[in-house]
């Protein structure tokens, strides 16, 4: 940005000449220019509409349904059922749990966009590799000051975070073993992660989760009762890490022979040789694909659905049928929407950001790796 | 790898002939085998496990277990078939009516997807502004939202918007809509001259495609009286067979319509959610593919005097499909796995009658899991295979 303004044009110039020579090509087309009349209006009667459904004549703060103006949207369903679909069936003076297992992952990824300080990427690295383990504690509770809560209880968006960062986290270093394996000199190792990884991402994902649900009961020892939603969870790390594993490998094979050689040269081992110099360079450079994965799986937590969990979608598709509050589909799911909407998005433009922010460094971090 | 880390150590430290460079070679060949026994011991290890415990828990449960109930009678109805199913049909049936009510929502929607989504991913790329950002806005807002809510949300504006069967919409007598489904009028009764006059107007077309494709290859165009004549030849071949065969025309009875075919309002939804959910990610690997292919070609194009539209249909486009092929091939293997949706909103694909009616009641769950796992993976495993072998022939065409 910085760069352009200092060396072409002024801003404002620019902008003008870009519209006007834009503006030119639109109007010189007759067509051209009957699409985009048509496409405003369809825009203007669309967005028109909105507004004035949503804003204008929407109620907020009513007590049920028959109190909402039935011009607009009745915001008052979301808002009186806020902290349900917040956290679920979560036990009133315990939600200050739930809260914080909103929060977290949010607050750390706020760590990622601040500029650099010291100690940011330890905060960052074992905040998150912690997350699934201390938030089901807390969560769970059992312990001296925080009473019991089975897993039924957890619901709405506490849930929804939970099943996403848990099976992203954990699938993480499940990814990174299997692309290795994938990429072995050895046959075996690389037959078994090659079939592991084809079967769970050739099934859809509710296949997956009816079959963990089904099949994983089967498989433990007879005395063992798992909770429905770790089954769930354990079906989609595996689907998760199948998808990370090919990102991972799709990473590994941009590094060259000579990083190999010269680490085995410099007398790195198989595992410092990963981790001092392969890895580094390999899921920096594939940071964009994996967060799209990580956007990818946090819509699909949407699907435990299918086996009566009730995250943040199925608790206000549930509410939607409150005889208080008839009627209100629409509502519920554009509130949901939003959410996900926002979450995903900005992911998406997070890692846009990292792409930007690496591509000048790379050269320089890649000497780092080299000396440490 | 593991073994060549710890050997390249090794060489760096003794040097001693030729001799010595064999055994050591050997020895990390055993290493390598001994590691790959040790991981596939493991792995059986765990896999016996699994199985005693299966049997274990399948006993406990006095669950049956083998294929035999495949020729057994399923008792229950599924709301939409394609070939003729009722409640004394078998669960390999069964089976088969889920797969083709899959395979059908997969096609349709494949289809339809790939059609919208080339349209705006020329939108995205168009020189028109709004329509740009519109197609931009479009596929920001779409692929940012989970499937299952544009599913759930398909399904309400869909049934919302459909009139009880007591007020269904009529169609010109031979189909009914309404918030069960939409019921056709069904041919029925076929006799042998109606199949004959039906080949009448599929061979008809056959030879026009080949008469205009041959044509195509000459650099000429079909005479028009011939193409007028081919085309109104078929057109007399299909009303004769429209007339010839008995159709089945729905009426309604005391709760809903009774004959006809019926396409139930779910199956709509559920093509209109994965049709639009996916249009944006074709939208945007057309946009990518289409910005791979180098400027100079279109310049070049503009020069030799081709229309833009010809400059996108005859240079840019063949050359970006060649790009888009694995990114699509991705999707579309996507799009396969997301039709299993279907049991949220009670389709009867595969998954909802088979993995869900029929395992319920037979209990039979180690077997159903690895037929309806089977099929999947069948199904994406052909998607690869389909597009490497037109991958494979895009690539001998740029020769």
């Amino acid at each position: 940005m910085s760069a352009g303004t200092l060396s072409g044009p002024s801003i404002p110039r620019r902008l003008a000449r870009q519209t006007g020579s834009l503006l030119a090509v639109t109007i010189r087309h007759p067509f051209s220019l009957l699409v985009s009349l048509v496409l405003l209006y369809a825009a203007w009667i669309v967005g028109e509409g909105v507004v004035s459904w949503g804003i204008v004549h929407a109620t907020f703060l009513a007590e049920d349904r028959s109190s909402c103006d039935p011009a607009g949207a009745c915001w008052a369903f979301i808002v009186n059922r806020l902290p349900q679909f917040a956290f679920g069936f979560y036990p009133e003076q315990e939600r200050w749990r739930a809260l914080l297992v909103v929060l977290a992952p949010p607050s750390l990824m706020l760590l990622a966009v601040v500029p650099e300080f010291r100690g940011r990427r330890v905060i960052m690295v074992t905040g998150f590799g912690l997350y699934p383990f201390l938030a089901f504690m807390l969560l769970a509770g059992g312990l001296p000051g925080l009473p019991e809560v089975s897993t039924e209880k957890w619901g709405g968006l506490t849930l929804t975070m939970i099943v996403g960062m848990s099976a992203f986290v954990l699938s993480f270093p499940l990814a990174i073993v299997l692309a290795l394996a994938r990429t072995s000199g050895l046959p075996a190792l690389r037959l078994v992660a090659a079939g592991f990884i084809e079967f769970w991402r050739g099934l859809p994902l509710v296949a997956i989760l009816f079959m963990s649900v089904i099949m994983l009961p089967l498989f433990l020892p007879p005395d063992v009762e798992a909770p429905r939603l770790s089954l769930a969870l354990a079906g989609i790390t595996f689907y998760s890490a199948s998808y990370l594993a090919e990102v991972v490998r799709g990473g590994l094979q941009g590094i060259g022979r000579g990083q190999y050689e010269a680490a085995g040269a410099l007398g790195f081992g198989f595992w410092n040789m990963q981790g001092y110099v392969v890895m580094p360079q390999a899921l920096r450079s594939v940071v964009p694909a994996i967060v799209n994965t990580a956007i990818a799986l946090f819509k699909d937590t949407t699907y435990v659905m299918v086996v009566g969990l009730f995250d943040l979608l199925n608790i206000v598709v549930a509410g939607l049928s409150d005889a208080h509050w008839v009627g209100l589909a629409a509502e519920g799911y554009i509130f949901v929407g939003v959410i996900y909407w926002t979450i995903c998005f900005g992911m998406s433009r997070m890692s846009a950001r990292f792409e930007q922010r690496d591509k000048p460094n790379r050269p320089a971090e890649n000497t780092l790796g080299m000396s440490r | 790898m593991l073994t060549t880390a710890a050997s390249l150590k090794d060489e760096s430290r003794r040097t001693d002939g030729a001799g010595a460079v064999a055994r050591r070679q050997a020895r990390r060949r055993r290493a390598a085998l001994l590691q790959q026994l040790l991981l596939l011991g493991a792995l059986a290890a765990v896999g016996a496990v699994i199985v005693r415990n299966t049997v274990v828990n399948l006993q406990a449960r006095g669950l049956a277990s083998g294929f035999d109930f495949l020729w057994q009678e399923a008792g229950f109805n599924v709301g939409f078939t394609l070939i003729a199913a009722d409640a004394t049909s078998t669960y390999g049936r069964i089976f088969l009516v889920g797969l083709l009510n899959s395979l059908l929502v997969a096609a349709v929607a494949m289809v339809a997807a790939t059609m919208l989504g080339f349209l705006i991913g020329l939108a995205r790329v168009s020189q028109n502004i709004p329509a740009r950002l519109l197609s931009k806005g479009y596929v920001e807002l779409v692929r940012n939202l989970p499937l299952l809510l544009h599913l759930l949300l398909w399904q309400g504006v869909i049934l919302r918007s459909l009139p009880t069967v007591k007020q269904a919409h009529e169609l010109g007598g031979v189909a009914f809509l309404s918030n069960r489904g939409l019921y056709l009028a069904a041919p029925v009764g076929w006799s042998t001259a109606s199949l004959v006059f039906l080949g009448g107007a599929g061979a008809t077309l056959c030879i026009g495609l080949l008469l205009a494709r041959r044509a195509h290859r000459r650099q000429e165009l079909l005479p028009p009286a011939h193409a007028v004549g081919m085309i109104l030849l078929a057109a007399a071949f299909i009303v004769i067979t429209v007339a010839s065969v008995d159709w089945d025309v729905p009426v309604l009875g005391s709760f809903d319509y009774r004959g006809g075919v019926k396409i139930m309002p779910e199956l709509a939804a559920l093509v209109a959610a994965l049709t639009l959910y996916n249009a944006a990610f074709v939208a945007e690997i057309v946009r990518a593919g289409i910005q791979s292919v180098s400027p100079g070609q279109r310049q070049a194009a503009t020069a030799l005097g081709l229309s833009a539209r010809l400059t996108m249909r005859l240079i840019i486009v063949p050359q970006a499909v060649r790009v888009m092929v694995p990114p699509m091939a991705n999707q579309y293997a996507h799009l396969i796995k997301a039709s299993a949706l279907a049991t949220v909103v009670g389709f009867p694909d595969l998954v909802n009658v088979f993995m869900g009616t029929a395992l319920n009641q037979t209990g039979r769950a180690v077997e159903i899991v690895v037929m309806t796992a089977a099929v999947y993976l069948t199904l994406t495993a052909s998607v690869g295979l389909v597009t490497g072998w037109y991958d494979r022939r895009m690539k001998l065409v740029e020769r």
